[in-house]
């Protein structure tokens, strides 16, 4: 008993000891490294975003030099292979990669075979994905046991609802999504089973498939008008990419319809129509991935030993206009915590 | 001790002093962490205030260090509470960014503070100055890092002012209590003890008598006792002439030794 | 005027001084209360106003977006919650400024409508709020009401909130205040007897009761007896008064034989009534030696008590809050559960304390007991200061296992020097007398603590034990004789071959596996280190958890004589010890009855009564069922044998517990041990069921140690 004690703490003083050198040495790395700036690969999907702007502020923040190069897909995968390649000619310090399709695209899935078509010996952080286990761009979120780690941005379908129901008290709940999408049906799975564990009830409604095999816009209002009939008091827009890009006609229709909407991302917070949310600030989740390619390039730190993380505060997000239009108000406690727009 | 009556003060004395220490020792912390407790709360309510807008302006992506609006937050909650004499809002390394003292802004807190606030595990910590109290409130970010604290000093001298009052007439309160009490108790325990010390007293004035009249020194009788009918006298009486046989038996046998006509 | 009058007088003494005390303790909790309506109300009021600012500012943000404050949402929650938060708020209530109660959480508003809802109100805040004032505020019977105006958008006052802080809220905090005062009262009373102890060294009954033996032996012709006692006070006086009576008639008497002797009157080797004969008394009288009578007195007893009592609760100090100090200092490592580092100060003293008993015996009786019992206080003293300064877990369990030296060494120590010193007839009540300062330290050990720790801190309470270790050794300097080389017992020390063979007694074994090692299981695991756990966890104080540590020692303290008197008379020592072992069982289960700190009451209190049943029959069953081994080895080794065996348990009970509790959580943990002890006592039960010829054996009673 004593001995094994003994030997336990004798372990501990030498982990401090350890602890103390790899600190010490680190900090020699950090002095050194600051004399070159580090060379940052950004893939973006589309145009800028609070993400990239989260991710250099950070960096300026704590001083930390970094030379960017910035590239865009432009919506189209196609381009992700030439990205590849061009990061093989480069041999940049590290490479960010904004959303799920793009992170696939350079890292690709941990157990694919065909391992030479990816990046696996540079480190990257990924920011962005809505479940990294669940596309398989990493194993597990504790370590990807690779060179890839990131941020994924999605708050738990529990805390989702527990917040739908800190707006106002609901036991029925209606949602609509992209049935092709992957993310969206295992989306409205996790919903599902949280409805008989939380009691309540829940309506689902897909989006009308078009003739092209693909989903069309055509009918949402007959669908929410359905919903709203069926007495679902509120409508919950997961993180369904079909409703981002649809937006436009999305958010009008919603607002026609009259029902409380609930969004699950940045993306979704639609200006007209959806009334509150729970989500990952684009820019928080930059901030975090820059936190994190800091600990690779400044701490040293393996990819694979730092964890796949999301934000521990999401933004509740509350657009007064909506409320008004719909006499809706949040509760008053809110004001205290809730981001009002 | 010459006399149980001595005891008994000292027993009466040490009690009461013990359980009076106790009780006006025990009064004035509960009083004093009371009062502080609810001073701290109230300081504690503003510092949530403060933290609950800086964290909210946090998640829209301002930082810490360039937010105008942070100065004026702090000036206008130093305002909300006369207690409250200054809030400092620090980063984590310890570099005030913002103070209700000018002078302070740019400067490193006291070691102490930084100290305090690195070792809390709890939402809020404690630092403990010569002349002001410090709560201190973690602030942090949407991942949960430490980003600084907001520190709010409170002057020490109100509740100094309220548990010195306090303090004294617990004191006062105790210490003629224990006066009064002490005096009493002792007065009715001698009362209690009087039949058994004057019995004591009769008894030993009579065993000194037979004493004397053993070793055949001369003394006056003692007085007869007026009443005395307890057992433990009629043991007294008993026992003397329990004594007073058993010698005379020893001296006859003796005399009849030593007289050598009644030899056998 | 008899021994019974002297019980009488005793009786007197406490009542009066408990009179005293509780004069006293009214005294400062009256002024307490005056004090506190005087101080504190004023502290609570500014602190409901500064929550109520807070509350008007949020509240104002809503109505900033044209939000009108009737159609304000989740305002009722909003109150509860501070209202939960803040337990002096009696209410919270929102009226417009049309005279209209819109929102109202709390205490009910019946005897305020009129004053919350008139205009005059509004009127009245609105110009302190004009001239800069936060509130307007008037005291009623039940509530203060401090109103602070709403703004809304524009500006004006839209409405008012109102907070009714309760007045009798003062009244609740000082609820815990009675409490502490009640623990000290109890303890202060315990302590009484202490300071009896050590001014009259149990003379008033004890000398007394040996003086009226004396005399009755003389007044039946007997000079052989004496009282031996020296004391300056009246009683004192008398018995050396008697003393030099009786030595007087023996001087006498030993003249008349030198004389008879001179005189050849004295036949050789005849018995005392020949002697008497021949140099002719007729009287049946027994005469005895004579002397100075300055034979030790055994005032020792007293002398020692307070020593050994304050070195017992520099100890006992700190038992409500040990497992929460170490949770303090405790930095998670891997592979090691919070649960069993919390445990292990607890195991590591109890460990120490079983292995070094038997090892000391014979050390300390070499070195001396006075000798012995200063270097155990002494390192006691220190390991309490580092203690106090202790900064991780791993320096803890180094201070915790000298205090288990310490602890042992005092122990043995004491135990040796009441055995040196006494003698057959007196050994029962001084071994019983050792027991009792055990168990008033245990009994006011925890609760004291409890209040310190809370007021003062861990460390600070620490430091305390250390300073009562101090003045145990002052006292023992100053006051204890020197060490004498008088120990009449030769005491052996345990070795294995006696250990074996006592434990080859199946039924000895039985008991030990059954009865005694799951009795100190459930003492130590629960009291030690559950309790303490489990009442902090839910929110409650050290003092508490002192408290309710102190009902367990109340329960033994009264219980322990009671059971073993009545056990003894009905000679039903298994029976009492096969209910304790179930009882002790029905108190783990208590928990399935609720989470509160009653519950732990319960279990505390059911858990003391079944030990106060158990442990003297217990420890007399011994002699019935180990007859044949006492006969062969000595009383000494079968009990030592006994106690080693039962502090196996004392120390298995919180590593137990703690393993326990990692996977079974709390109510998991009371049951399981609850069970361990219910099965053990069916299994007691059974097997001792079919042995009912076993011969009863008076044995004295040989009580508690923990």
């Amino acid at each position: 008993m004593i001995g094994r004690f003994i030997s336990r703490a004798a372990v501990f003083m030498l982990s401090l000891f350890a602890f103390a050198v790899m600190f010490l040495f680190g900090a020699v790395q950090e002095a050194t490294a600051a004399a070159r700036p580090f060379r940052i690969y950004m893939i973006t999907w589309r145009e800028m975003t609070d993400v990239e702007r989260g991710f250099q502020n950070y960096m300026a923040e704590k001083n930390i030099p970094v030379e960017y190069i910035m590239r865009h897909a432009n919506k189209d995968p196609s381009k992700l292979a030439g990205f590849v390649e061009e990061i093989r000619r480069l041999k940049p310090d590290l490479v960010f990669t904004w959303g799920t399709t793009v992170t696939l695209g350079v890292v690709g899935r941990y157990d694919d075979k065909n391992k030479a078509k990816y990046i696996r010996d540079i480190p990257v952080v990924f920011g962005l994905v809505a479940d990294p286990v669940g596309v398989k761009i990493v194993p597990d979120l504790a370590s990807s046991k690779s060179n890839v780690t990131g941020v994924y941005h999605m708050a738990s379908a529990e805390a989702i609802i527990t917040g739908i129901n800190s707006y106002r008290r609901f036991s029925k709940l209606g949602m609509l999504y992209n049935g092709l999408e992957m993310n969206s049906v295992a989306y409205a799975g996790d919903i599902r089973k949280l409805s008989t564990k939380m009691g309540f009830k829940l309506f689902e409604r897909k989006f009308r498939i078009g003739a092209d095999g693909k989903p069309s816009p055509e009918g949402v209002i007959d669908l929410l008008r359905d919903l709203k009939r069926s007495g679902a008091e509120w409508l919950l827009l997961g993180p369904d990419s079909y409703s981002t890009s649809i937006g436009d006609i999305l958010g009008p229709a919603l607002r026609e319809v009259g029902l409380p909407v609930f969004a699950t991302t940045e993306g979704n917070m639609f200006p007209s129509g959806v009334l509150a949310g729970l989500i990952s600030k684009y820019y928080s989740v930059g901030q975090f991935s820059a936190y994190k390619a800091e600990q690779i390039l400044v701490q040293k730190q393996p990819a694979a030993a730092v964890p796949v993380e999301t934000l521990k505060r999401f933004s509740y997000i509350i657009r007064m206009e909506v409320a008004k239009e719909l006499k809706f108000y949040p509760p008053v406690s809110m004001f205290n915590y809730a981001e009002i727009l | 001790m010459n006399s149980i009556n001595g005891t008994l003060l000292v027993v009466v004395t040490v009690v009461l002093t013990f359980a009076l220490g106790m009780a006006t020792f025990l009064t004035h912390y509960k009083f004093n962490s009371l009062v502080g407790g609810l001073m701290q709360s109230r300081v504690l309510v503003i510092g949530n205030e403060i933290k609950d807008n800086v964290e909210k302006s946090l998640s829209l992506g301002l930082s810490l260090q360039e937010n105008n609006t942070l100065q004026g937050l702090i000036e206008r909650e130093l305002r909300a509470d006369d207690l409250i004499t200054s809030i400092v809002l620090f980063d984590a390394a310890g570099t005030v960014l913002y103070s209700t003292e000018p002078a302070q802004q740019g400067k490193k807190i006291d070691t102490l503070w930084l100290k305090s606030s690195r070792a809390t595990k709890k939402d809020s910590w404690n630092a403990n100055q010569s002349n002001a109290f410090v709560v201190g409130i973690p602030l942090m970010n949407n991942y949960g890092v430490t980003l600084g604290n907001v520190a709010l000093s409170y002057s020490k001298k109100p509740l100094e002012r309220c548990m010195g009052i306090i303090g004294n007439i617990l004191q006062l309160t105790a210490l003629l209590a224990l006066m009064a009490t002490a005096i009493s108790a002792f007065l009715l325990l001698v009362g209690s003890f009087s039949r058994y010390r004057k019995q004591l007293l009769v008894a030993e004035d009579e065993l000194t008598a037979l004493l004397k009249d053993l070793d055949g020194v001369p003394h006056p009788r003692p007085q007869e006792p007026a009443v005395n009918s307890s057992i433990f006298m009629q043991k007294i009486y008993t026992f003397i002439s329990s004594v007073r046989s058993a010698t005379e038996e020893i001296d006859s046998a003796s005399i009849s030794i030593t007289t050598p006509n009644s030899k056998h | 005027m008899d021994a019974d009058y002297i019980r009488k007088l005793n009786i007197r003494l406490v009542g009066i001084v408990t009179l005293a005390l509780v004069l006293v303790l009214s005294v400062i909790m009256v002024v307490s209360l005056q004090l506190a309506e005087k101080y504190v109300v004023p502290e609570l009021q500014a602190k409901a106003l500064t929550q109520g600012h807070a509350l008007t500012t949020l509240i104002g943000q809503p109505l900033s977006y044209n939000i009108g404050v009737s159609e304000l949402v989740g305002i009722d929650d909003l109150f509860k919650e501070v209202i939960k938060d803040n337990p002096e708020i009696g209410f919270l209530a929102i009226s417009d400024n049309h005279g209209k109660t819109l929102f109202h959480s709390g205490d009910s508003l019946v005897n305020y409508n009129a004053y919350i809802n008139s205009r005059e109100l509004l009127i009245e805040t609105g110009k302190l709020a004009a001239a800069g004032a936060k509130s307007r505020s008037l005291s009623f019977e039940k509530h203060h009401i401090a109103s602070l105006p709403i703004f809304s958008a524009d500006h004006s006052i839209v409405a008012l909130l109102h907070i009714g802080v309760k007045s009798s809220y003062v009244q609740n905090v000082l609820n815990e205040l009675l409490q502490d005062l009640a623990v000290i009262l109890v303890v202060s009373l315990f302590v009484t007897y202490e300071v009896l102890y050590f001014i009259l060294g149990g003379k008033l009954s004890r000398q007394f009761e040996m003086l009226c033996r004396t005399i009755d032996s003389v007044i039946k012709n007997d000079f052989s007896q004496r009282v031996y006692h020296a004391g300056r006070d009246e009683l004192g006086r008398v018995v050396s008064l008697t003393d030099s009576v009786i030595n007087n008639v023996n001087q006498r008497y030993a003249g008349l034989l030198a004389t008879a002797q001179q005189a050849g009157l004295l036949p050789p080797g005849k018995t005392p009534d020949d002697v008497s004969e021949a140099v002719g008394i007729r009287k049946k009288i027994r005469f005895g030696e004579s002397g100075n009578g300055t034979q030790s007195c055994n005032n020792f007893l007293g002398t020692l008590r307070a020593p050994l009592f304050l070195s017992l609760m520099a100890e006992d100090l700190s038992r409500s809050f040990i497992p929460l100090f170490t949770k303090q200092l405790y930095e998670p490592v891997a592979g090691v559960s919070d649960e069993f580092v919390m445990g292990l100060p607890i195991m590591v003293f109890m460990l120490l304390v079983a292995l070094l008993q038997p090892v000391l015996a014979g050390w300390s009786e070499r070195a001396g007991r006075k000798h012995s019992l200063l270097v155990g206080m002494s390192i006691g003293c220190f390991a309490f200061a580092m203690t106090a300064n202790a900064f991780s877990v791993y320096d803890l369990l180094i201070w915790r296992a000298l205090s288990g030296v310490s602890w042992a060494i005092v122990f043995v120590a004491s135990q040796g020097l009441i055995l040196d010193k006494a003698t057959a007839d007196t050994r029962t009540r001084d071994i019983a007398f050792f027991v009792g300062v055990i168990m008033v330290s245990s009994l006011c050990g925890p609760p004291i603590g409890g209040i310190l720790a809370d007021n003062l801190g861990f460390r600070a309470t620490f430091y305390v034990s250390a300073g009562l270790l101090l003045a145990a050794v002052m006292v023992l300097l100053s006051f204890l004789p020197g060490d004498t080389a008088d120990s009449h017992l030769e005491s052996r020390k345990l070795n294995l071959r006696d250990i074996m063979s006592v434990l080859s007694n199946r039924r000895f074994l039985v008991l030990i596996l059954t009865a005694a090692i799951p009795a100190k299981i459930a003492l130590i695991g629960i009291c030690y280190y559950l309790i303490p756990l489990y009442i902090t966890s839910m929110g409650d104080s050290s003092a508490m958890t002192g408290r309710v540590l102190m009902l367990y020692g109340l329960v033994m303290v009264i219980g322990v004589p009671i059971a073993a008197g009545i056990s003894d008379r009905m000679s039903k020592r298994k029976e009492f010890v096969g209910v304790g072992l179930l009882l002790s069982g029905i108190s783990g289960t208590l928990i399935l009855l609720g989470n509160n700190v009653y519950i732990s009451i319960g279990i505390v209190l059911v858990l003391g009564l079944a030990q106060a049943i158990s442990i003297a029959p217990q420890t007399a069953f011994i002699a019935d069922i180990c007859n044949e081994e006492i006969t062969l080895l000595g009383e000494g080794t079968v009990y030592g044998v006994y106690r080693l065996m039962e502090r196996i348990g004392n120390f298995i009970g919180p590593l137990l517990a703690a393993l326990m509790l990692n996977f079974l959580g709390f109510k998991g943990t009371f049951c399981a041990i609850g069970l361990l002890l219910f099965v053990s006592g069916m299994v007691f039960i059974a097997v001792f069921r079919q042995s009912d010829n076993c011969q009863v054996l008076a044995a004295d009673a040989k009580g508690v140690e923990q």
